[in-house]
């Protein structure tokens, strides 16, 4: 639920898989088959001013085409990395209430809504382990609760309970964030069963 | 994820179908990092290279002109076993990337209806809470059912002790009420089986 684009990530990984798999099959195709490497040393011809038989200045306009195109390269696959991770937000809810013509502002921190979320969800006995986020999604702020539940602990439960908590969250903050519920496995806890039996 | 349990707050379906979807497709990021790495790498040696060019330089030896006439000439002059095995593994690494940008990856994972929140349950949760329904139907030792979450089924497997009678169909409706309450996208139904080879242990 980061803000990884992931669109963004697929599409590098396809051309990036593209240009290797191509590179990879002719250089095969070049060096065992005939018609391939006729049709290569064809194509070959472009690479002349790149070669050691090429006068002094063709070969640097070559090598500086070659050092342009590979820092260009370079810059591209430097902003794809950049696009991964990321969106999470410190706060939840910022309002100047301007619809009601009052002064002053309202923020509220991503730390309250954790805290309040944490230990009211920590109590419910199916919960082995928590965490609470804010991220940032489609520019509005969504909270994703992830809960280790304990073993055997019945996920419809888990849910009930935490939609009456966030139902409370909901009347506190006066707004419906989005709200994602993650039941994982793992972590501490979890291999306990219940509390309650 | 096309037919997810859209639901029903206030202006959230938007937000929650991408969270969704989201959060039951594998993240490519590890693949991405690898790839953008090759670029990179690629980037810098052909950086390098030019550098060499314009300073009339060589590298162990070894002048990128010379490389390039060698390539230009291929296949005269190499070693094909080299080279051969060399564009394999670049094929194959090429066919890698490719295959993570293109195939759908799920996660292990099934998304539960509910008014208010987006909910995804990992596979495991629902598995472990078949065998508990399973168990307390029967009264059967913490151990001896085992759940198990496919997309579309959940297998739950008794072993009771030699010679205790199981009622299986009273499992099966307790299965399936719990999986009724759990109500996952995409739907699951429930099988019980009871191990026919009892244990000694019990």
């Amino acid at each position: 639920m980061n803000a990884t684009n992931r669109g963004l990530g697929r599409t590098t990984l396809v051309l990036v898989g593209l240009v290797l798999l191509a590179a990879g099959v002719g250089t095969i195709l070049v060096q065992t088959v005939p018609w391939a490497a006729r049709t290569w040393h064809g194509w070959a011809g472009v690479l002349g001013d790149l070669g050691r038989d090429a006068p002094r200045d063709a070969s640097v306009t070559a090598w500086t085409w070659v050092l342009g195109g590979a820092v260009v390269l370079g810059v591209l696959a430097l902003v794809v990395l950049t696009t991964l991770g990321g969106g999470r937000t410190g706060t939840v809810v910022e309002d100047d209430g301007s619809s009601d013509g009052v002064a002053g502002a309202v923020r509220i921190e991503a730390a309250a809504v954790q805290h309040a979320l944490s230990s009211a969800i920590g109590d419910m006995p199916e919960v082995g382990s928590l965490a609470v986020d804010v991220y940032r999604v489609q520019g509005r702020r969504a909270i994703r609760i992830r809960v280790r539940p304990r073993r055997g602990a019945s996920p419809r439960a888990i849910t009930t309970g935490v939609e009456g908590i966030v139902a409370d969250l909901d009347a506190l903050l006066g707004d419906r964030l989005p709200v994602l519920l993650e039941i994982a496995t793992g972590g501490a806890g979890s291999g306990r069963t219940d509390r309650v039996h | 994820m096309s037919r997810t349990t859209a639901p029903t707050a206030h202006g959230n379906d938007r937000v929650y179908r991408r969270i969704v979807r989201r959060e039951t497709n594998a993240s490519r990021s590890g693949a991405v990092v690898v790839a953008v790495l090759v670029l990179l790498v690629v980037a810098a040696a052909a950086v390098f290279a030019a550098a060499l060019v314009f300073l009339d330089q060589r590298a162990l030896g070894i002048d990128p002109r010379d490389v390039v006439d060698a390539a230009a000439r291929a296949p005269r002059g190499l070693d094909t076993t080299v080279v051969v095995g060399v564009a394999a593994i670049v094929a194959l690494v090429g066919l890698v990337f490719l295959a993570q940008g293109l195939l759908p990856q799920r996660r292990p994972r099934h998304t539960m209806s509910s008014r208010r929140l987006a909910v995804v349950v990992d596979d495991e949760v629902l598995a472990s809470a078949a065998a508990r329904a399973a168990r307390s139907a029967t009264r059967l030792g913490p151990d001896a059912a085992v759940g198990t979450v496919g997309r579309r089924t959940v297998d739950v497997v008794l072993r009771p002790a030699a010679g205790v009678d199981v009622p299986a169909v009273a499992a099966t409706e307790a299965v399936t009420e719990e999986f009724r309450g759990i109500d996952a996208t995409p739907p699951v139904t429930a099988r019980v089986r009871v191990q026919p080879t009892g244990r000694v242990d019990g």
